[in-house]
């Protein structure tokens, strides 16, 4: 097989896409599922595939030429390396018609019409167009094709969009643009992490049909992120108009000083005077009553007490305290008795 | 009611001592028979300073001016003797005369504070019209909060505690007979005849009081 399949490449023939053309249509994405066997190719590995992805971005979308597939995953003939200029001059004539460009018809049409329905529904619910070009995975894009000069040229006006050039297959070698009017409002990082996100989605998918799902979920639901972001941007700083909104809400939910003292106002002049005069009595009583305390003068009932001891004006005789000694309590001395009465 | 002498209780109106045979005569022969005149704060132990006595004079006139019927004096001396305060005291409220007292107050209306800084002991002494109204527990609480005082030489502060405290305590007894004054007229009167609860010493009940 991997002989015959070597040959034919050797003498370019290009047989392995028809041959992968007339396979049997898979089911829709719903109910897709694994090629009865898949095979993994041998070289994709998702971490190395990851890199080889982040590196392309950073170097202005310049796609690296696919290293030969030994097999093709659907276990068929690898397609041929050379893009026909009839499917160059349908890629890259003009502003595509439809988000899916396939014209080399590497889907499968179930799958075409799955993804096709899918980027029109995205385009109806973003503002941001995904434009999806869809390559074999050892194609390449001739030399004299400069895609940032096609993107600058077909994206420039219009709505915004997302340009992605993907290779059947091996999503790691996908390319990302951005039409020129998005590129100055997301950053290249946010890009980046873009199309890594949407790789790892679909490396983590066997079938190059779950592959290509995976891969334009994962963009559309990124998209919708951007579009908040350059929304934010847009309205000066990011989370400012949300901020905006928040504060719009709080003003609307609580009312100001004014308000509220309007509201009371009527009130509060009807029970300012008593008020005052209450708060007034209050202060003059709480400090009248200890002055009048202070200023009081205290008499006493008198009543006639009969005269003891001989004495006409005293015999109520008092304690007597000792001070003689700390150690001693003033308890201790209180009935002191003279000597001559204690002896007798 | 205490003998000033033995310190032992006596019954109303008693001649004398049931105890001790203690009456003014004795105290007299002690000493001296003759009136004497006093000045209110009468500081013959010398132990007050030239400020102290202006703040104890002011603390003295405050309470004159809130018990307008009352007066108090103050006196040091050196009796050598703790036990012979009580006596002294008795007998200097009984043969004084206050110079700064006006003529028409008696002495019954008077208190007088007793200090001997030589036998380190105080006392007070109070007249009859104050007898339904102080308890010896009184004085002596009012004497305590002197004490510490007393104890540093600090004899002016001891002085003037022991007046806002009498003063306190003279303002409560007084609201207190405003309100009910056969309460402390009782203390005072004699029992009534045939009362064999009152003549054991028991108090009578409210309704048991001749109104």
């Amino acid at each position: 097989m991997k002989r015959w399949l070597w040959l034919a490449l050797a003498v370019g023939l290009p047989a392995t896409s028809v041959t992968a053309r007339a396979k049997p249509a898979p089911p829709a994405r719903e109910a897709n599922h694994p090629d009865p066997a898949p095979p993994t190719p041998p070289e994709a590995d998702p971490s190395d595939e990851l890199d080889a992805a982040a590196a392309r971005v950073a170097a202005v979308q310049v796609p690296e030429p696919a290293a030969p597939a030994a097999e093709d995953s659907t276990g068929q003939a690898p397609p041929a390396a050379a893009i026909s200029d009839t499917a160059l001059r349908a890629y890259f004539e003009a502003r595509p018609p439809t988000y899916l460009i396939d014209p080399q018809q590497l889907l499968d049409p179930q799958t075409a019409r799955d993804e096709s329905a899918f980027l029109t529904a995205h385009a109806n619910d973003s503002s941001i167009d995904l434009f999806l070009y869809v390559f074999n995975r050892d194609q390449e894009i001739p030399g004299d094709v400069r895609e940032e000069e096609v993107i600058e040229r077909f994206f420039a006006s219009g709505r915004p969009a997302m340009i992605v050039y993907y290779y059947w297959g091996a999503p790691a070698q996908a390319v990302l643009y951005l039409s020129p009017g998005l590129m100055g409002a997301v950053p290249a990082a946010e890009q980046r992490r873009t199309l890594q996100g949407a790789v790892k989605q679909a490396l983590a998918k066997a079938s190059p049909q779950d592959q290509l799902q995976a891969f334009s979920s994962h963009l559309a639901s990124r998209l919708y992120w951007m579009e908040r972001f350059i929304e934010d941007a847009a309205a000066g700083a990011p989370g400012q108009a949300s901020a905006q909104a928040r504060a719009a809400k709080l003003a609307k939910k609580a009312p100001t000083f004014a308000e509220r003292w309007g509201q009371w106002r009527p009130l509060a002049e009807a029970i300012a005077l008593p008020g005052v005069l209450l708060a007034g009595v209050l202060a003059a009583a709480a400090g009248l009553v200890p002055w009048l305390r202070w200023r009081a003068i205290y008499r006493f009932p008198e009543f006639a007490v009969e005269p003891r001891l001989g004495g006409e004006h005293a015999a109520g005789v008092g304690a007597v305290i000792s001070f003689a000694s700390a150690d001693l309590p003033p308890a201790s001395q209180r009935d002191q008795v003279a000597e001559c009465v204690r002896r007798g | 009611m205490k003998c000033p002498r033995c310190v032992q209780q006596i019954h109303r109106a008693a001649a004398a001592c049931p105890h001790c045979g203690f009456t003014l005569a004795d105290a007299d022969g002690w000493f001296g028979g003759r009136e004497r005149r006093v000045h209110s704060l009468a500081d013959t132990a010398g132990v007050l300073r030239r400020g102290e006595r202006e703040r104890v004079e002011a603390a003295i006139d405050q309470f004159k001016r809130r018990f307008p019927q009352l007066f108090v004096a103050i006196y040091t001396a050196a009796l050598g003797e703790v036990a012979a305060l009580r006596p002294f005291g008795f007998w200097l409220l009984n043969r004084a005369t206050f110079d700064e007292v006006a003529p028409a107050t008696s002495n019954a209306a008077g208190i007088l504070l007793t200090l001997d800084p030589e036998s380190k002991a105080a006392g007070l002494t109070f007249g009859y019209l104050l007898d339904p109204y102080l308890e010896e527990a009184d004085t002596f609480e009012c004497l305590s909060r002197a004490h510490s005082h007393w104890l540093e030489g600090r004899y002016a502060d001891g002085m003037i505690k022991a007046l806002n405290q009498l003063s306190g305590v003279l303002r409560k007894r007084c609201r207190q007979a405003r309100r009910n004054p056969q309460r402390f007229e009782r203390k005072v009167q004699p029992p009534a005849l045939g009362d064999e609860r009152s003549n054991r010493g028991m108090t009578p009940t409210p309704e048991e009081v001749p109104q």
